[in-house]
Order: structure tokens, then C-alpha cells, then sequence
């Protein structure tokens, strides 16, 4: 049951990172993002990567953001004029676009087989409590994520953002550059989702492509309409709601009698989706846009 | 080279078959009703395996039950539309944008609950392909294209000689002055999702017809109905067949450069070009 714990709430702190970052793009800036998940993976892959050739899992988490971040960047800087709807198909695509890489590149890991025995940082230093480290290591890391946004919310850049979310032309007309400030947030969104991507692989030392459907970017886009899009904290509250609906089935799934796997991780997958369209329904009211 | 550069031609043309009805169902939403539905990829899903199960289960001949499975497909995109997303109207784009995807992951599992991970076939006896002018063609592609032709060409009729495909016509063109010219909007919007999700079922069939029946073949021809959609101009049915060609023959002709993965991603790489260069569509947004 323990065990358990420790893993909803290392699970948890890595979607809340992944969400947040999504926060800052979509609730702050007004950018919607459907491919949050394919920063992730650029993330997850690039610690992997470095961490197999020994590069310690600090300069492997710092790697994975930035490279997360110029991705962001570039996505940003080739759709500044895009309307929301046209973002929406793009950011999904995009992601895709990285899965089927991921999938078909075999040199970068190793196709549909993915990367094993990703190295964990400070492994043996616990022992047989590392998973408790681990889960201390990521919630730290949320720490200090969640910190970066919220005083970001309360910084010039973040009132920035929030304009340019309600009105465009207001930002351009006091002489700001809109597109910079846009591809500022769109990156230090991706950036979370790729440093966040760095525990994933840590933590499971295991990926592959199959892990980064498109699923993914919905289940965090989940987690920040269920917080109030905005708002960081109710973030984190929608990101314990989506890990403990993911990884809380895996632990009910002894109990339940009937059903093989495949229909209880597609049956979690339908509750996931009611539970966006029944937040949609019960909260549209206040998301219209300007 | 010769030879498999006319053997794509074939298959182009069959691609484009499936992906055609979808993308015109895609286009008539987002023309009419202003949002992309990201589930229609999933009716067509729905479609295959409605077909199947009434052919295979009930013993209802295939073309029956194609037809069957696309009514049943069109009633549940209506159902939804009326329960869930006729509550969002008025609230902008991203509502619907978001209600879809929920459904789109509903679908897509409710599939997989039923009908597990592997692939079916549809029951079709196993036949030789033709020799047509030097193409080789089983009969079950030029059943799909003719089907496509025919289910476009139906939905056209419906758009440019009914007054209910006037009414469409006129909310594509003008929302403002369709009102105030006194179309009533909620019909139309019915008749457009019912449509819709008919003809993304019908396209489910073709695809399970010319291959296998999985539960991502929606979600794997998304991406390219969407180009297609947006290249054929919003609204424009025709567009979408003309359009589909398009798409199919460079996601084919790709196969000389890339990987067959990749034929998605082509089509991501034309749509990602077209909304950013030319944004309203090569062929313009007319019905």
C-alpha cells in the first residue's frame, strides 16, 4: 500500500510538471496545445540518451529541457498567426510528427523496442527506500516548477502573457513584441514537459514510443481544465485527480474479477474521457473566448 | 520503377477512396458548425465495426450492412451532438474542440473494450485482381472507389438540390445573413452531424474492406482527412473529393522517398504548410 503511495505520488508529480508547463502556454498565454506529450518524449528520450552514456542526471534533466524548449520555440515561431483551431490541429499533429520519428528512426531509440535500463540517479544510495527518494527527488522538482509559475503569474512577464491571451493587439500597440513574448511561454511550457520527461525515463527505466500517444497531451490538458485553467494550484489538484484515475486502475485491477487488461486500461481511458466532457459542459461558461 | 510508379497511382486513388467521405464529413462540420471534430476519425472506426458485426454476427449481407452500420454511425454523432455539444453553441471554438477529443477517446475504447487490440476482416470471399488498362485492381478497391465516388456525389446532390442543402450552403457562407434570412440553424446543424458521422462510417467500411479492421484506424487516417478537409476548402464536399486525390498521391509518392510510416506524417507536413502559407484552402471555401 506503501508502495503504492509513493508511486501515485511520483506519477503525480510528473504529470503536475507536465501540466504545469501546458498551464503556462494555454492558461497564461492563450495558446492552446494538443501536443504537449511530444516535448515530453523529447524529454524522456534525451535523458535516456545522455544518462546511458553517463552524463550525470542533472546535466541529462537540464539537456532535456532545453532541447524540450527550442522544439516549443520552433513550434511557436512557425504558427504565430494561427487561429486556436488551427493551432489545435497543428500542436496534435506535431506530435504525432515526433512519435512516428521516435518509431521509425531506429537510431535514435531503438524504433518500437525503445530505450531499457535507463540509469537512475542516486541508485543504491537508499537502498530498498529508493523509491521513496525518488518519488522526494521529483516532488522537489515540482517544487521548484510550481514556484518558477506562480511567480511568473505575479511578474510583468506573466500580466504580459495574460493580456496577449485577452487581447492581442493591445500588447502590439504599447510596442511589445507579441511573438516573442509567445514564443517565450510556448518554450518554457515545453521545457517543463521535457524536464519532466527526464524523471519519467528515470523512473520507469523504460520507454517507448507507444508511451507517447496523443492520449497523453489530452490526460494534462484534462488536468488543467479540471484546475481552472489559470491557475497552478488547481492544476496540480487536476494533475493528482488524472494520475490516481491512470495509476490507481493498475492497483485496483487485482480486485476487480472480470475484465482482461486491455479493457481495463481502455475502460480508465473512457472515464477520462467523460471526465473531459463532463468538465467541459459544466465549466464552458467561463472559457469563452475574447 | 515504372511499373510501381502506375502501382501507386492505384493504390493512391484507393487511399483516397476511404480517406474522402471522412474528410467531407470533417469539412461539413467544421464549414458549417466552425469547429474541427477530432472524433470523426472514430466513427469511421465505429462504421468498420458496426459493418462487421451486422455482416458477420447477423448475417446481413456486406453492402446492407455497410448502409446499416452508417445510419447507426450517423444516429450517434447526432445523439452526441444533441446531448453534449448543442450545450456549447455559443461558447466558441475550444469547447467543441475539447468536447471531441473526449469523444474521440469514449470511441476509440468503447471499440477496444468490445473488440480488443488485434485486427479483423471484414468476410469478403478472396478475389483476383483485375488487369485494367495495364493497372492491377481487386475487385475490392474498385468497389471502394466506386462506392466513395457515389457517396460523394450523393452527399453533393443533397448540398446543391435540397433546400436542406441549401440552408447548409447558406450557414457556410454567411452565418449572419443565413439567420437573418430566417434559416433555422439547429436542424441544419442536425442534419450536418447526422451527415457527418454517416459518411466517416462509410469511409470506416472502405478502409476495412481494403485492409483490416484495427481500433487506431481511425485515429491513423485523422490527420490526413484533416488535410484533405482543409485543403478541399471547409464546407466543400467536391474540394474534399478532388483534394483526397491529392493527399493520396503524395502520401503514396512519399513511399519513393520515405518509409511507409510515414504516410501520416506526409500528410501532417502538406496540412501544417497549407494552414500556415494559404490558410482558407487551395480549393476555397465553397460547397
Amino acid at each position: 500500500m506503501l508502495d503504492f503511495l509513493i508511486a501515485i505520488v511520483t506519477f503525480t508529480a510528473i504529470y503536475a510538471m507536465v501540466s504545469l508547463g501546458l498551464n503556462l502556454q494555454w492558461g497564461q498565454a492563450g495558446l492552446v496545445n494538443l501536443g504537449q506529450v511530444a516535448f515530453f518524449a523529447t524529454g524522456a528520450y534525451t535523458a535516456a540518451i545522455l544518462t546511458r552514456a553517463n552524463v550525470p542526471f542533472l546535466w541529462a534533466i537540464l539537456a532535456a529541457a532545453a532541447l524540450a524548449a527550442v522544439l516549443g520555440a520552433l513550434v511557436a515561431l512557425i504558427t504565430p498567426h494561427l487561429r486556436e483551431d488551427y493551432l489545435a490541429i497543428v500542436t496534435l499533429g506535431f506530435a504525432e510528427l515526433v512519435r512516428l520519428i521516435l518509431l521509425n528512426e531506429k537510431e535514435i531509440g531503438n524504433g518500437p523496442n525503445g530505450i531499457n535500463a535507463i540509469p537512475q540517479p542516486l541508485h543504491g544510495v537508499a537502498g530498498a527506500n529508493y523509491p521513496l527518494l525518488f518519488a522526494l527527488l521529483t516532488l522537489a522538482a515540482l517544487a521548484a516548477v510550481f514556484l518558477f509559475n506562480e511567480r511568473l503569474r505575479g511578474a510583468p512577464l506573466g500580466r504580459l502573457l495574460r493580456a496577449i491571451r485577452d487581447d492581442e493587439s493591445v500588447v502590439a500597440s504599447i510596442g511589445k513584441s507579441v511573438l516573442a513574448f509567445k514564443v517565450e511561454a510556448f518554450s518554457l511550457g515545453a521545457a517543463m514537459a521535457g524536464a519532466a520527461g527526464a524523471f519519467y525515463a528515470a523512473y520507469l527505466t523504460f520507454i517507448a514510443p507507444e508511451m507517447f500517444t496523443a492520449s497523453v497531451s489530452i490526460y494534462v490538458l484534462v488536468a488543467v481544465l479540471i484546475g481552472k485553467r489559470g491557475s497552478n494550484f488547481g492544476t496540480l489538484l487536476g494533475a493528482v485527480f488524472v494520475s490516481i484515475l491512470l495509476e490507481g486502475s493498475d492497483f485496483i485491477k487485482d480486485y476487480i474479477p472480470f475484465g482482461t487488461g486491455v479493457q481495463i486500461a481502455a475502460f480508465r481511458i473512457i472515464v477520462m474521457g467523460a471526465v473531459l466532457m463532463l468538465v467541459v459542459l459544466a465549466r464552458y461558461r467561463t472559457m469563452v473566448e475574447s | 520503377m515504372l511499373e510501381l510508379v502506375r502501382q501507386y497511382f492505384v493504390s493512391a486513388i484507393v487511399v483516397a477512396s476511404a480517406l474522402a467521405p471522412t474528410a467531407a464529413g470533417i469539412s461539413l462540420i467544421y464549414g458549417v458548425m466552425r469547429y474541427p471534430n477530432f472524433a470523426l476519425g472514430e466513427f469511421m472506426t465505429v462504421g468498420g465495426y458496426l459493418a462487421l458485426v451486422l455482416s458477420a454476427a447477423l448475417g446481413m449481407p456486406l453492402p446492407l450492412a455497410a448502409l446499416a452500420a452508417a445510419l447507426a454511425a450517423g444516429v450517434i454523432s447526432l445523439a452526441v451532438d444533441q446531448t453534449a455539444f448543442r450545450a456549447v453553441r455559443r461558447a466558441g471554438i475550444l469547447p467543441p474542440i475539447l468536447l471531441s477529443l473526449g469523444l474521440m477517446l469514449i470511441l476509440q475504447n468503447v471499440v477496444r473494450i468490445i473488440w480488443g487490440n488485434g485486427s479483423w476482416q471484414l468476410n469478403v470471399p478472396l478475389a483476383r485482381p483485375y488487369q485494367l488498362w495495364g493497372f492491377s485492381v481487386t475487385p475490392y478497391q474498385l468497389i471502394s472507389i466506386v462506392v466513395s465516388a457515389v457517396t460523394l456525389g450523393a452527399a453533393y446532390v443533397v448540398l446543391m438540390r435540397t433546400r436542406f442543402g441549401k440552408a447548409v450552403r447558406a450557414l457556410a457562407d454567411n452565418p449572419d445573413l443565413a439567420l437573418v434570412s430566417g434559416v433555422e440553424p439547429e436542424p441544419v446543424y442536425a442534419g450536418v452531424t447526422f451527415m457527418a458521422g454517416f459518411l466517416a462510417a462509410i469511409g470506416g467500411v472502405l478502409l476495412g474492406l481494403q485492409s483490416v479492421l484495427t481500433p487506431l484506424m481511425g485515429w491513423d487516417s485523422l490527420l490526413p482527412a484533416f488535410a484533405i478537409a482543409i485543403l478541399g476548402g471547409l464546407g466543400n464536399v467536391m474540394g474534399a473529393g478532388i483534394a483526397a486525390l491529392i493527399i493520396g498521391l503524395a502520401g503514396e509518392y512519399s513511399l519513393l522517398f520515405v518509409q511507409s510510416s510515414y504516410k501520416s506524417a506526409v500528410a501532417f507536413v502538406v496540412l501544417a504548410l497549407i494552414l500556415i502559407v494559404r490558410p482558407t484552402g487551395i480549393l476555397g471555401e465553397r460547397p
